[in-house]
């Protein structure tokens, strides 16, 4: 017998009080005044016989209701033998955590999981309550707290692994919120997974209530494999990994080239071993739909081998493409998708207030250099025609004024309908006062920088020209020297970068539909070094792919992704989401678009397509899905460690795998504090099942009730004799 | 022609919870003892040694007694002969102003009614032109008034200021009592006797063998007559501050023999002395007592 607040037993000692009342009242209540005592002098009470304990039944049922009431406050309990099952196990919350990583298709683990859970829900009593979380990268409740577990065991028949990776934490936080609720005296989350190791990123907040039992299911197998755990890329871990072989292909390249005026692409990927043996494998390419190349490769044991195509033609924007391994391990890892469009030469036209060739050299010649599709130039004097306008995507005004008249309308006009312009600032750049307003700047004079040279202070990584530069070794700009600048005065745009001055240096304004940037000193020699350093050849090209609207389009999107279609078409150049397209998942369900924010959650591998209304020849935007790769990755987690983490670790026997057997044996060793909080936690579990309390509660009350009546009948018993005796 | 000897009806103004309302003793006196003489139909004046004083028509309620015979011979009509009271005796009060007199169960206690029935009393006999003085007394004479006939109204003052706070006892004031009224007179005791009755009829009987007319009227509250308690309690001297634990349902009965054996014993006793015994219920009206008063008093005067 042990005692939950075994602090309350001190007060038995007020077991003495009905004792001492009794031995030492004299009076009886507020006493009656009366005149004199005269005759009352032979009628008194006998006071010493009062200072016996005639009654000693009622005495001890006031010192047992006493005692009964003290008892209950401490709140006992037994941890073992035939009373420990007293008041029977009370009724529990479990909630059952269903990995449907999809690394859970590994061989027959789904089904074991789906059994393993089947088990959880058949196994519950009348009062007991369960609820589902299906969870991957997110948990998704299925039911919640129901008592009927039938609709449990629907939803397992009906459920699926999805197409994304293993996430832990805001699955227990889900579990957590649950059991934090609940209001039934025992508590149980059933996590039923694969345990990969690369699920968990320790996150302080997922953390289990006091009180909760975590009983892990280790689905295919508990080895750790702290040694032997690689990622796809990871070619340098030679160890056995955990989970049989698995093949997955990752590290998918395309290289664009031009042949004979038409754009091919080469694609690259490499294929991972993750077992101990070496693996011959066939790596087939698919274009839309169509197996194109197939390649038999032998992957290195815990390696990695490139897998190089034959370029194909590009024809058509949206091409889908398609790398397959055949494997028997993971399957979801096994498909690499991609779209891909024709990009073509961006073409720029160079409007140079001399007309030369020489004056544009540096230019020109960064303009020229590009794999695959390019870029193409010229240059011309004066003010640019309709025609040359309409054969462009890009206008540099390089130096020069800005063109008055029509020719400034025009160029207005080719602005304002998406295209873009560059106006390089010169000794001669004159901007008419009708136009004032449409450059994000107003032109000031010439500033020679004093003394040192001036150096970018400022860029604006965040933009989508200077994001390829963010990282390190990706380019410096602080290395650039700039002699002499004009001064601007910012109206109307955001400054990109700026000067080490304050002074800005790259401008940009939209204008309709296009774009204008504005860079404060020369593009040449003679106002800056820039041309002699390495980041002026990808300054240029970001910033004419940027102005000539070809934008950053992603080869393919990450499963569980969430992308803004307007950004991503907008990137794919002149292409607009038709009003009521509708994105169509790899399985051909539809997914409505909210026209407000285009926002689409990419959670199914494969081939996504946004269709417009009504029936289209030409091909719809696609977007290709693959999994994260992280998931291929089967090295388990330390399940202790993790238990450890979440609050939850129970001992080691509460750990099973699949075949229901201990996984874990015993506990190889527990801090002192730890062990306490554990020993404490267990008691208020025996406590609250058993509820002895409330038994003590009940036999108190009738104690007090039976003392009542028995002091009742024994006072008028005690009146009848004293009267009979005077 | 009707003769009224026997006790008014009661009248509210006799009424005891009435006469708690009246804080001026004179007129409370004066009130209950007018009320009750006219109620009686009784003339205010009483005496046999007394001078003429003229004569007036016979009014309903006098006593035939006065009525001047020869005159009617003359006149045919009734007439009453009216005299010049003057008796002159001593009127001394001994009133018990132990703690024990201050109990009242209801609304008046016991202390309260004898001073209702000490000014009465006082105020009747100094319109009889008697001289009274007060005793107040409780383990000994806290208040003393020398008999006199101007000093009504010191006597009522003294009766309304004193207050009954502590321990009783008969021998010290008795003895002071003893020392002072000296002058053949009469005394009124105004007591609850809780005493042993051979001790108060030997006092009392001290004040008879010196010649005094005695008349004890012994207080009783209700309470101390019927003992209603019910339940078990401790009841408390308010004298001695005993407490003593009682069953009263069971010794209520026993209680009431003792009480009533008690009175018994003094109205034996102090009859034996030639002391007038009178109890007094503080639930009934003052008439009964001013009765019993009228009564001694008129015998008194026959004897004298």
């Amino acid at each position: 017998m042990s005692f939950l607040a075994p602090l309350f037993l001190v007060g038995l000692a007020g077991l003495a009080i009905p004792v001492l009342i009794h031995l030492t009242r004299h009076e009886r209540g507020r006493p009656v005044r009366f005149p004199s005592l005269m005759f009352l002098d032979r009628i008194p009470f006998q006071e010493t016989s009062r200072r016996r304990i005639r009654n000693w039944v009622l005495l001890l049922v006031r010192l047992a209701a006493l005692a009964l009431l003290v008892a209950a406050f401490a709140r006992p309990f037994v941890r073992g033998g035939v009373l420990a099952s007293v008041g029977g196990p009370g009724p529990e919350e479990v909630v059952i955590l269903l990995d449907r990583s999809y690394s859970m298709d590994l061989a027959d683990h789904w089904e074991q999981a789906v059994s393993r859970a089947r088990e959880v829900v058949g196994a519950l009593e009348v009062p007991d309550r369960i609820s589902l979380i299906a969870f991957s990268e997110t948990p998704h409740l299925l039911q919640r707290s129901v008592a009927d577990p039938r609709p449990v065991a629907a939803a397992l028949d009906t459920l699926e692994t999805s197409s994304l990776a293993t996430r832990y934490a805001p699955a227990v936080k889900l579990a957590a919120s649950i059991v934090e609720t609940s209001t039934l005296s025992r508590r149980r989350v059933v996590m039923i997974s694969d345990f990969q190791r690369s699920g968990w990123r320790p996150d302080r907040d997922a953390f289990l209530p006091d009180g909760v039992t975590v009983e892990p299911v280790v689905i295919g197998g508990t080895d750790t494999g702290t040694d032997g755990g690689m990622g796809p890329g990871d070619e340098t871990s030679a160890a056995e990994t955990p989970g049989g072989d698995n093949l997955a292909l990752t590290g998918l390249v395309l290289r664009r080239e031009s042949a004979g005026g038409r754009e091919r692409v080469a694609v690259q990927v490499r294929l991972v071993n993750a077992g101990s043996g070496s693996t011959q494998a066939d790596v087939a390419l698919s274009v839309d739909e169509t197996v194109v190349e197939t390649s038999s490769v032998t992957a290195p044991p815990a390696g990695a081998a490139p897998v190089a195509f034959n370029p194909f033609t590009l024809t058509h924007p949206f091409t889908r493409g398609e790398v397959r391994v055949s494997d028997t391990g993971l399957q979801e890892d096994n498909t690499l998708n991609f779209v891909i469009s024709p990009g073509g030469d961006i073409r720029v036209l160079i409007v140079d207030p001399l007309g030369i060739e020489e004056s544009n050299l540096y230019l020109r010649g960064a303009l020229g250099v590009a794999q695959g599709a390019g870029f193409t130039s010229r240059v011309i004097r004066g003010a640019p025609g309709s025609s040359q306008l309409e054969s462009a995507d890009l206008v540099i005004l390089n130096g020069g004024p800005f063109p008055g008249g029509d020719a400034g309308d025009r160029l207005r006009a080719f602005v304002a309908g998406g295209g873009g312009l560059l106006v390089v600032l010169g000794e001669r750049t004159r901007v008419p006062q009708v136009y004032a307003d449409f450059l994000p700047v107003t032109v000031g004079t010439i500033n020679d920088a004093a003394g040192e040279r001036r150096r970018l202070g400022f860029v604006d990584y965040d933009h989508a020209i200077f994001e390829a530069f963010r990282g390190a070794r990706s380019g410096d700009f602080s290395r650039v020297g700039f002699y002499r600048t004009r001064s601007v005065t910012v109206s109307g745009g955001q400054v990109l970068a700026r000067f080490d001055d304050g002074s800005a240096a790259l401008v940009e304004g939209r204008r309709g539909k296009g774009r204008i940037l504005v860079w404060t000193t020369g593009l040449d020699r003679y106002w800056n070094d820039f041309p002699l350093q390495p980041v002026y050849l990808p300054f240029v090209h970001r910033v004419a792919e940027y102005l000539g609207g070809r934008g950053e389009v992603p080869l393919w999107h990450r499963a569980g992704s969430t992308i803004n279609l307007a950004d991503l078409a907008e990137a794919f150049g002149a292409f607009e989401i038709p009003e009521g397209a509708v994105a169509m998942d790899p399985g051909g369900g539809a997914v409505p678009l909210d026209p407000e924010t285009y926002l689409l959650r990419l959670d199914t591998r494969g081939i996504w397509e946004i269709r417009p209304p009504g029936v289209r020849s030409d091909p719809p935007m696609a977007l290709a899905v693959n999994v994260d790769l992280a998931e291929s990755d089967l090295a388990k987690l330390d399940i202790e460690e993790f238990l450890g983490a979440i609050g939850g670790w129970e001992g080691g026997t509460g750990v099973e795998d699949a075949s229901g057997e201990d996984a874990l044996g015993t506990r190889p060793g527990v801090a002192g504090g730890e062990e306490a909080v554990r020993t404490a936690q267990q008691a208020k579990d025996f406590e609250e099942r058993q509820s002895f309390w409330r038994f003590l509660l009940a036999a108190a009350f009738l104690a007090m009730v039976s003392e009542t009546l028995l002091a009742n009948r024994l006072s008028r018993h005690t009146i009848k004799g004293e009267g009979s005796g005077v | 022609m009707t003769k009224t000897s026997a006790p008014a009806p009661r009248a509210s103004f006799l009424d005891p919870v009435v006469l708690a309302r009246i804080d001026n003793l004179e007129l409370l006196a004066r009130t209950v003892v007018d009320g009750f003489l006219q109620g009686i139909h009784r003339s205010p004046y009483l005496g046999v040694s007394m001078d003429f004083a003229e004569h007036r028509p016979y009014m309903p309620g006098d006593d035939i007694r006065r009525i001047d015979w020869r005159l009617y011979a003359r006149t045919d009509r009734f007439h009453i002969k009216q005299f010049e009271a003057e008796t002159n005796a001593d009127l001394g009060f001994l009133l018990d102003v132990s703690a024990s007199m201050a109990y009242g169960s209801g609304d008046i206690p016991k202390l309260d009614y004898a001073r209702y029935l000490t000014a009465c009393l006082a105020w009747f006999s100094a319109a009889q032109k008697d001289r009274v003085g007060l005793y107040a007394f409780d383990h000994e004479v806290v208040e003393y008034v020398r008999p006199s006939a101007a000093h009504l109204d010191k006597v009522l003052h003294a009766v309304a200021r004193v207050k009954g706070e502590r321990r009783g006892d008969w021998d010290s004031p008795l003895t002071q009592v003893a020392n002072t009224f000296r002058r053949r007179g009469i005394l009124a005791v105004v007591s609850d006797f809780y005493d042993d009755p051979e001790e108060v009829a030997g006092a009392l009987g001290f004040f008879r063998a010196q010649g005094h007319d005695v008349v004890a009227f012994h207080i009783l509250d209700p309470a101390e007559i019927d003992f209603p308690f019910a339940h078990i309690s401790n009841f408390q001297d308010l004298e001695t501050r005993e407490i003593l634990p009682v069953a009263p349902e069971k010794y209520a009965r026993i209680y009431r023999d003792r009480v009533g054996a008690h009175i018994t014993r003094l109205d034996e006793l102090l009859g034996k002395q030639g002391v007038d015994y009178v109890t007094l219920n503080t639930a009934e009206p003052l008439d009964r007592a001013l009765y019993a008063y009228l009564v001694f008093r008129q015998r008194t005067m026959k004897v004298r």
